[in-house]
């Protein structure tokens, strides 16, 4: 799944640390979210979505495996 | 709720002053004083190492949010999963090995656990299904 995750942290002037410690995540979690190696649960993907005041598509931008 | 498992922990360090008052003056076989240094162990380290995690969650933000976190959380069980697989084949080795020397009883000992664990998993996996 990709996100725009590392887009919206540059817009907010944030950098991984001060946006982990805001949705009470650790650093490394952040950086796997941007990096794409991590998909987050439900209630982490609607923290960030508020956090940044967006729906979770948005956010999060879910793609089909192709068969 | 959390404050109320932390207290719990402090009953741990009460079963270890009576495991020690029995180690000291019941008199139990020397067999029995073992058994309730190994437990004694067993417990005062839960304890201990529960209490000092809930210390540092207290003091350290920082510390808590590594606790809890989701990911952590997930590495954590994914690592359990694997070393999980791993010392099954470890038990399995172990006992392999103890056949070959004809240590029966080690053999036997190895075999149960290592035929435990499919049953252990499957019943753990059934309460927790419960829960979810």
């Amino acid at each position: 799944m990709k996100n725009r995750l590392e887009e919206l942290r540059r817009e907010c002037g944030l950098n991984q640390d001060e946006l982990a410690r805001a949705l009470r995540v650790s650093r490394q979690t952040i950086g796997s979210l941007e990096n794409g190696r991590y998909n987050p649960s439900i209630t982490l993907a609607f923290k960030i979505a508020r956090y940044f005041g967006l729906s979770i598509e948005e956010v999060f931008i879910y793609e089909e495996e192709p068969d | 709720m959390k404050k109320n498992r932390t207290k719990l922990w402090y009953l741990g360090y009460a079963a270890c002053a009576v495991m020690l008052l029995l180690i000291a003056f019941a008199g139990l076989p020397k067999s029995a004083d073992v058994g309730l240094a190994c437990a004694f162990g067993a417990v005062f380290g839960v304890s201990y190492v529960q209490l000092w995690y809930d210390r540092q969650a207290k003091k350290d933000e920082s510390f808590e949010i590594e606790l809890t976190d989701e990911r952590n959380v997930q590495i954590k069980y994914r690592a359990g999963y694997l070393v999980c697989g791993v010392d099954m084949f470890l038990f399995g080795l172990a006992t392999v090995v103890f056949i070959i020397l004809d240590y029966t009883l080690p053999a036997i000992i190895t075999g149960v656990m290592l035929a435990l664990q499919p049953a252990i998993l499957i019943g753990a996996s059934s309460i927790i299904g419960k829960k979810i």
